[in-house]
């Protein structure tokens, strides 16, 4: 692959873009007011990689995964997707990202078969071929009877699994999920577990946000720790965890266990 | 318990004002403007309460008894109740149902409407300024007054919640609501018409308005003011009886709703693809049927269409009622429907709410959205500007102006539509969230909703001037080659703009798309 034609700016701490990589973050950087809430790192996720990013919460996952997708113009920094930076060329980044947005609103008032068909559509996708994958989609989520149904009246989980099948339907190279298995029930996961293990085993790339240890540990290969909007550790799944759990290393590298001393009044 | 429920009203009032500093001076203007109103109205009661105290009195009697019949009909037909302190939130907490009734009744003066009525209610005591025995059971019969309102709005909407509770019956309870405002045309002019007459019943009015629910506690100080001990006496037994019933009828019900959550029914559903198998496959085609599904469904729309009816009743009914001088008043519903109708997408992406996500993620072309969202407009204002234009001048017998009519009409309600395109992409401002009551507006909203608002129908005015320049022309000349020339540059310009106003909106939302997630957010 070549070197992109300009460099970037000798001021940058950061390597530039590396064109290989699914996702590429370089020093995105946001604050509201004075507090940060995502401070600059580096991030590659490797084409072909299931990659989990865990932190607790209010720790700028979503304001991370937010920057990637054009959904919050970072203040500084730069992203991108294979190669092509979501800030400069946002249509065509935006063409290779599903996207998974966690704590958004749908067009509630259609019903689920409406709304993937209008996510394609959206993308200028043919007729045919939308209808085609809508009635796939609906099926491999287990939503095919609710297909009429207005989406209001959906479950939680039911609200994940339709968004979902709204970022899959154009087969995009990348996909980027804001906890995907929130409130979903334990058989529709394992059903989007092997969806999305296929997809990775045919080249895609999955870059999903979870605090949900066990379920990263088992289903990515690599992951990287976010605390307090920085980045704690990155690699893969084994090199980050070093012989613990996954679950007990993260603990390590974020710490905020309590002493153990617990609510005695609590005792019946 | 009662004091808590109260301080947690005033802080969830307090909260909401801090996240947004537009909304914390649409409070203040509001507030000022109610109180400037309420001040000069109290001190026109003293000044006419020192000259014909009976009078006076009429006035007192009147205006509370209007004011507490309105605390009836608003909240229920139109605002709602704020749902910040809905009893069924407080139905995990160990609290006796009368304290909570007490607490959520007091709570209720919290915020600028609860004090605007009893300020009210107590400026009506100016009227008695010179009779301490009124003045004095005037100002303790003003609480009285406002606990009376404060009860009819809870039970009012209470009761219409549990009918409403079904998704289709809110549906046509919204529709029905228009039945009356339609009558009311008629109603009001013929009002006008019989002006003196109506003047010399309003004493009887106050006469036995004072023996209802509505005007008891009022007529007690009306009733001493001028001398009538029984009246004042029968006058208190109402009030008084009234409070306990109603208070009786809020209390059960309260016991009732913490017990039963509220369930809504889920909505039919939709088979096939809707609108999406009408409008072509495009990004824009897509766009225009999700719009259109949305106008049909969401009664927020709905409520941008309400304007029309009274529109028609005021130009058509009212104003020609009231002056004869014009006859041809009614030529001005055209551009004014076009106009109006072309505003209403001027706060779409304020309606989608976060849910503009998916247009952001999915990379769609500011031009698509833009054309969509247009072409859901015309296909309900097309004919809606249609009718509006032609009828008036085939009513009124004037064919000859039926092509400027078209041409002014057709012509603001693509500039106006063209504006909106541009202003929506970039303002958007606090309006009812999806799934609320459409006539649910958020605090303080209104000034920044008004300002955005009146600026562009100003745009509109400018921009749309070639062709309501014309028609007026053709009004005042009666020339049949006006006539035809506004229908043509309507046309003309008014697609111009539209275009234009398209293709510059589209750009503005492509390049602001981040801001826009933001102002949507923020909004919640």
């Amino acid at each position: 692959m070549s070197q992109p034609l300009l460099p970037p700016p000798p001021a940058s701490p950061f390597p530039s873009i590396d064109p290989n990589a699914a996702v590429s973050l370089r020093g995105l950087m946001k604050s509201f007011g004075p507090k940060v809430a995502v401070a600059p790192f580096g991030l590659d996720v490797p084409t072909g990689s299931f990659y989990g990013l865990v932190g607790p919460n209010g720790a700028g996952k979503t304001t991370t995964l937010s920057m990637l997708t054009g959904l919050l113009r970072p203040d500084a920094g730069t992203a991108a997707v294979h190669g092509i930076d979501v800030w400069q060329r946002p249509l065509e980044a935006k063409a290779a990202l599903g996207v998974l947005a966690d704590g958004v609103r749908l067009f509630d008032r259609l019903s689920g078969r409406q709304l993937v068909t209008y996510s394609g559509r959206l993308r200028g996708m043919p007729a045919d071929e939308v209808a085609q994958r809508t009635e796939d989609l609906l099926r491999v989520m287990d939503l095919t009877d609710a297909g009429n149904k207005l989406v209001v009246d959906y479950s939680a989980g039911m609200h994940k699994k339709i968004s979902l099948a709204c970022a899959m339907i154009h087969a995009p190279r990348v996909l980027v999920l804001d906890e995907p298995f929130e409130a979903v029930d334990p058989v529709s996961a394992a059903n989007i577990r092997d969806i999305l293990n296929d997809y990775v085993r045919h080249g895609g790339t999955v870059l999903v946000s979870s605090h949900v240890m066990d379920l990263v540990q088992r289903m990515c290969t690599h992951v990287a720790v976010i605390a307090d909007g920085q980045l704690r550790a990155a690699g893969t799944v084994d090199q980050v965890r070093g012989g613990l759990s996954l679950e007990e290393r993260f603990v390590d590298l974020v710490g905020g266990r309590g002493t153990g001393e617990g609510l005695s009044w609590l005792h019946s | 318990m009662v004091a808590q429920l109260i301080s947690l009203r005033w802080a969830l009032f307090a909260n909401g004002l801090k996240r947004n500093v537009w909304q914390l001076v649409g409070v203040i203007v509001g507030a000022l403007y109610v109180v400037g109103l309420l001040v000069l109205a109290g001190v026109g009661l003293a000044a006419l309460g020192a000259h014909d105290l009976e009078l006076a009195s009429i006035v007192a009697v009147l205006a509370c008894a209007l004011m507490t019949l309105g605390w009836l009909v608003i909240p229920v037909f139109f605002t709602g109740m704020d749902g910040s302190m809905d009893p069924q939130r407080f139905a995990l907490f160990p609290i006796k149902p009368g304290t909570l009734a007490a607490g959520l009744l007091l709570a209720g003066f919290i915020g600028v409407p609860g004090v605007a009525t009893l300020l009210f209610f107590w400026l009506t005591s100016l009227a008695y300024l010179h009779e301490p025995l009124a003045l004095a059971l005037s100002l303790v019969c003003a609480l009285g007054s406002a606990l009376v309102a404060q009860l009819l709005a809870r039970t009012g909407t209470a009761i219409a919640t549990t009918f409403a509770a079904r998704r289709g019956v809110r549906e046509v309870a919204s529709i029905l609501l228009f039945l009356p405002i339609f009558f009311l045309g008629p109603a009001i002019a013929s009002l006008a018409e019989n002006a003196e007459a109506v003047g010399r019943a309003l004493p009887g009015v106050a006469g036995w308005i004072r023996f209802t629910p509505f005007g008891a506690f009022a007529g007690v100080p009306a009733s001493v003011a001028q001398h009538d001990v029984e009246g004042a006496l029968a006058c208190l037994a109402v009030g008084l009886v009234t409070l306990v019933v109603l208070w009786w009828v809020y209390s059960r019900m309260l016991k009732r709703a913490i017990v039963t959550p509220p369930r809504v029914k889920a909505a039919a559903g939709i088979k096939g693809l809707g609108w999406f198998s009408r409008f072509p496959a495009t990004p824009w085609g897509a766009v225009a049927a999700r719009s259109l599904t949305y106008w049909i469904k969401d009664p927020r729309y709905a409520a941008s269409l309400a304007i029309v009816p009274m529109l028609v009743i005021l130009y058509a009914f009212i104003i020609p009622n009231i002056t004869s001088e014009i006859p041809q008043f009614a030529l001005i519903l055209g551009p004014l429907v076009g106009m109006l109708l072309g505003f209403s997408i001027s706060a779409d992406i304020s309606y989608d709410s976060t849910a503009f996500a998916l247009h952001v993620l999915t990379g769609v072309r500011g031009v698509a959205d833009r054309l969509g969202r247009v072409v859901a407009l015309l296909c309900i204002g097309l004919p809606l500007t249609l009718i509006a234009s032609v009828v008036p001048p085939i009513a009124s017998g004037s064919w000859e102006l039926l092509p400027a009519s078209l041409g002014a009409g057709l012509g603001t309600l693509f500039v106006s539509g063209g504006l909106a395109s541009v202003a929506s992409a970039r303002w958007t401002y606090a309006v009812p969230l999806p799934g609320e009551s459409p006539f649910k507006t958020p605090q303080g909203a209104g000034a920044r909703m008004a300002l955005t608002q009146s600026a562009l129908m100003v745009a509109v005015a400018v921009v749309a001037a070639p062709a309501i320049g014309l028609f007026i022309a053709t009004l005042i000349t009666g020339s049949a080659l006006l006539g035809w020339l506004t229908l043509v540059v309507g046309l003309l310009w008014g697609a111009g703009v539209l275009v234009l106003g398209v293709r510059i909106g589209g750009r503005w939302m492509e390049a602001r798309e981040p801001e826009l997630m933001q102002a949507v957010m923020l909004n919640r």
